[in-house]
């Protein structure tokens, strides 16, 4: 039997950082991925003239020069190359609702182009911003002396030396705003990006919200010239110079255990493969209920655990691919968010349902970071709600593909009838993904795009604090959006390079942690 | 050292990240977590793996066979996947120890429970004659889901489609037409049916009922190789097609050779790519327009690295796709459309040249620059090392 020191279940951002920089370390991996392609989310799809990223927006912490982000230096560090171009703005806001505009501001990148907006836009608040960037730094360095403790904390040293990190690490984005003197309106823009990480703005921890905003201020934001595609197929094929082994089309059927501890893989034909290490990329209610050979070797308080934990954004997209070029539709900006409400905590409640009252939508258009990403006199746009309950869980098989035209619809209409875009006439192609769609690929339990939803007692503090404490079977490590650092592009790449340095010290440790 | 902006937040809450994360996970049930859920069934529902279905009808048709298939119960498969009238499925072949698949457009509704695919009588139609020459009532096939994009969309396609099809390219057209009728498709359909002569006419009498039901479908036969009373005669041209079109979609399916023609008729007529639409083109063949970009006759090395592990070394004719060389050589490899849209023989080139031609380049841009491509219409220029992930 074929021994690896590491198997890794899945390819997507997790699973395949995991698989790149253990086998960079030296470490025999193989990654095993069910779909035909990797990159889970992280992928793209051709229709007719257009092709179209199924889940990237931008990246933040990727950044260029001085502001290298750690996103960028990972890359750097493993040798992976991919084409990465820089977006202008960090977002266009919009809230209107019946017809009222309540809100319309830009956010551009750079940490002195956003205080001068600031300046402009809520000239009180410069003095609570520059404090939101001093809470970044104080942050920071708490994490910093986190890691380099591995977690095994001084209580001296930490009420000593960060006491704001420990304040910050307690509280939600909400509080963290209130805390640091914003007034109400500044407090409801720097609320714009809560769709990213999933829950109301006094739900997410300050802790994730001040690290991705820092992030996307002040390194900027970045796309691939060619879709997220180019990302996961760039960490392939340097994972494979590295040794890696990658099996596609390929399922993992059987988690392998003995003497209390994971030991390989069963395929669905039958050949088993020794492992020292496995590396889940598959949500762990998959390897805890459907895969491992020895149920009774999952910990109570893991099982607790998975019952407790409730699921992040499943998404809801459009994509369209439209016959006449960005001035002729009318598009002028990147993202925008457009909502019909400035409170995240309504907007959250009503995203329960398919399409209610209340939205909040997201339109991508990828030409306004690179022109000639269509060809010439045409333009691709995303259209993206996303959803915190299992909203389509009473579709039928037959009615499936009607309710998806109908969401569809009103997405455009809405987007048409607020920003003005000339969007209708102009569809030469269109595809429309909704959580099925994202279950279908991801296998991810009611097609959740973010892992766990980050709530308060499971958040990114609460995740980081615990990470070494809580166990699970031996030799069992958890990558992706469910892992300990919370879901998007960077999280799970950067979660996946941390995981990878445990699993070195376990495999090196003759499998002891 | 810190600054005193955050007093307002007593450090000592910090303390209490773990107990509260604990309380929580303490006061939840015990039980197996659960991971699959009404969506996730049905995803799998909508798109299983394999379909496996027995042929439960076949009808005689003018040089051609009307297959029915139905869920074969026995190995496990319960329902057949709903569609979208105008996809296809891809059957799963084993052929004189080649393991080929070929896609058939479904002539059945959605709603039927059932699929019907139709397939002709091809001369040296390798597949084809096998089917229609081994098929009968009780055959047990694996099948794809249905897979393609050949449908109405009505967010994007006017609420009137003029059809145009050229012998079995009316298939999916038949499926469309059933939709209709039975409520579950609502557009106008006019169909601008080519056939050789009268007799060649395919679903004659289904379409003159179907027309006669309802006000949304109308047929116009044409014929190119007989003049007869009540038909058009020759060819489905640009004049032809602008008679009934006005503001309407068009959607073409049939032969290469016909896609070709129809092309040059509907660039004639001035209409937007956005309103023509063409089916799959089922297996590129190399032609007119591939001149001097492929050397004939040559047969060259193919390494095929799959993921059992094993090292193919198989001949590769240069005027025949990878795909179908390494179906030669018995090797199940993945594949679905084999026109080059699909993507599902994406295989990773380690070294060597391939010709793809234009009209088939549906490769994602990275993948054009980091040495991928869609095997179904690559051919071989050289010796080639290729790794495929076979199912």
């Amino acid at each position: 039997m074929e021994k690896y020191d590491l198997i890794v279940i899945g390819a997507g951002n997790g699973g395949l950082m995991t698989a790149c920089r253990a086998a960079q370390m030296g470490l025999k991996t193989l990654v095993v991925e069910r779909h035909n392609m990797p990159g889970g989310a992280a992928t793209s799809f051709v229709r007719g003239r257009f092709e179209f990223d199924a889940s990237l927006h931008e990246i933040p912490d990727f950044g260029q020069g001085e502001h290298r982000g750690e996103l960028g230096r990972i890359f750097d560090e493993l040798g992976i190359k991919v084409e990465m171009l820089p977006i202008k703005d960090a977002f266009r806001y919009v809230v209107e609702k019946d017809g009222v505009r309540s809100l319309d501001v830009t956010f551009p990148h750079g940490k002195d182009a956003v205080m001068k907006l600031i300046s402009e836009i809520c000239p009180d608040d410069v003095g609570a911003m520059e404090r939101f960037f001093d809470a970044y730094e104080d942050m920071h360095r708490g994490l910093d002396y986190f890691g380099s403790v591995r977690g095994q904390i001084d209580p001296e040293v930490l009420r000593k030396e960060h006491p704001n990190f420990m304040r910050i690490m307690s509280i939600s984005a909400g509080e963290l705003f209130r805390a640091l003197g914003m007034s109400e309106k500044c407090q409801k823009i720097m609320a714009a990006y809560w769709p990213y990480q999933g829950t109301d703005i006094d739900t997410v921890d300050a802790s994730r919200y001040l690290m991705m905003v820092y992030g996307y201020f002040v390194n900027g934001a970045y796309v691939p010239r060619m879709r997220s595609h180019s990302l996961s197929t760039a960490i392939v094929d340097r994972a494979r110079q590295f040794g890696c082994q990658f099996l596609f089309n390929t399922e993992v059927t059987k988690v392998l255990t003995a003497n209390g501890r994971v030991c390989g893989v069963e395929l669905e034909d039958g050949r088993q493969f020794e492992a020292t290490a496995i590396a889940s990329n598959a949500f762990p209610e998959i390897v805890y209920s459907k895969l491992l050979d020895d149920k009774s070797l999952v910990p109570v308080f893991e099982r607790k655990k998975a019952n407790a934990r409730k699921y992040g954004f499943r998404a809801f997209s459009v994509y369209l691919g439209l016959d006449a070029p960005p001035e002729e539709i009318g598009v002028e900006d990147y993202t925008v968010f457009l909502s019909s409400s400035d409170d995240s905590r309504v907007l959250c409640e009503e995203s329960k349902t398919r399409f209610g009252k209340e939205y909040a939508l997201d339109v991508c258009c990828l030409n306004m970071a690179i022109p000639d990403c269509t060809p010439e006199g045409t333009t691709e746009m995303v259209l993206t709600i996303s959803y915190t309950g299992d909203a389509w869980a009473d579709v039928s098989e037959e009615d499936y593909v009607k309710v998806k035209r109908e969401v569809a619809d009103e997405l455009i209409t809405k987007v048409e009838k607020v920003m003005g875009y000339k969007i209708r006439e102009h569809i030469e192609e269109i595809e429309i993904a909704s959580p099925v769609t994202f279950a279908r690929y991801m296998f991810s339990p009611q097609g959740s795009i973010y892992g766990y939803s980050s709530e308060k007692w499971d958040g990114m503090s609460s995740r980081l604090i615990t990470s070494g404490m809580e166990q699970t079977i031996p030799g069992l490590f958890f990558v992706g959006g469910h892992g300990s650092s919370l879901s998007g592009y960077y999280p799970t790449y950067s979660g996946g390079n941390k995981t990878a340095m445990q699993i070195m010290g376990y495999v090196r440790g003759g499998g002891r942690r | 050292m810190s600054k005193d902006y955050l007093n307002s937040v007593p450090a000592e809450r910090f303390a209490t990240i773990i107990p509260r994360r604990r309380a929580i996970i303490e006061s939840a049930s015990a039980e197996m977590p659960r991971y699959e859920y009404n969506v996730n069934v049905l995803a799998r529902d909508l798109h299983p793996k394999v379909q496996h279905v027995v042929v439960s009808d076949v009808k005689e048709l003018f040089n051609a066979r009307l297959y029915t298939l139905v869920p074969d119960k026995e190995l496990g498969t319960d329902k057949l996947a709903y569609f979208q009238a105008g996809q296809y499925i891809s059957l799963d072949l084993s052929i004189d120890g080649s393991r080929l698949t070929r896609p058939y457009s479904l002539c059945s509704a959605p709603s039927t429970g059932e699929y019907q695919i139709m397939v002709k009588n091809m001369k040296n139609g390798f597949a084809s004659e096998y089917i229609n020459s081994n098929f009968r009532v009780g055959t047990k096939i694996d099948v794809s889901e249905p897979s393609g994009f050949f449908y109405h969309e009505p967010l994007r396609d006017s609420g009137k489609v003029v059809g145009i099809a050229g012998g079995s390219g009316i298939a999916p057209f038949i499926s469309m037409a059933r939709a209709i009728v039975s409520g579950i498709e609502d557009f106008e359909l006019i169909l601008l049916y080519g056939s050789r002569t009268e007799e060649e006419i395919l679903f004659r009498e289904e379409l003159d009922e179907l027309e006669k039901k309802c006000s949304k479908i109308k047929v116009i036969h044409v014929l190119s190789d007989e003049e007869r009373e009540g038909y058009r005669h020759g060819f489905i041209s640009a004049d032809l097609i602008g008679e009934f079109c006005e503001d309407g979609s068009v959607f073409v399916c049939g032969s290469q050779g016909m896609y070709d023609y129809i092309r040059k008729e509907t660039d004639k007529l001035g209409l937007p790519i956005k309103r023509v639409r063409f089916d799959a083109y089922g297996e590129y063949r190399l032609g007119k327009r591939d001149e001097g970009k492929v050397e004939t006759g040559k047969v060259y090395e193919l390494t095929v690295k799959t993921n059992d592990g094993l090292t193919h070394v198989i001949p590769a004719r240069s005027d025949e796709s990878i795909l179908v060389a390494v179906e030669r050589a018995g090797i199940k490899a993945p594949s679905k459309c084999r026109s080059g849209e699909c993507g599902w023989c994406r295989a990773r080139l380690v070294s060597g040249e391939v010709y793809i031609p234009e009209m088939t380049e549906r490769r994602r841009q990275y993948d054009k620059v980091a040495g991928y491509i869609h095997a179904c219409c690559s051919f071989p220029l050289s010796d080639c090392v290729i790794t495929i992930n076979c199912e």
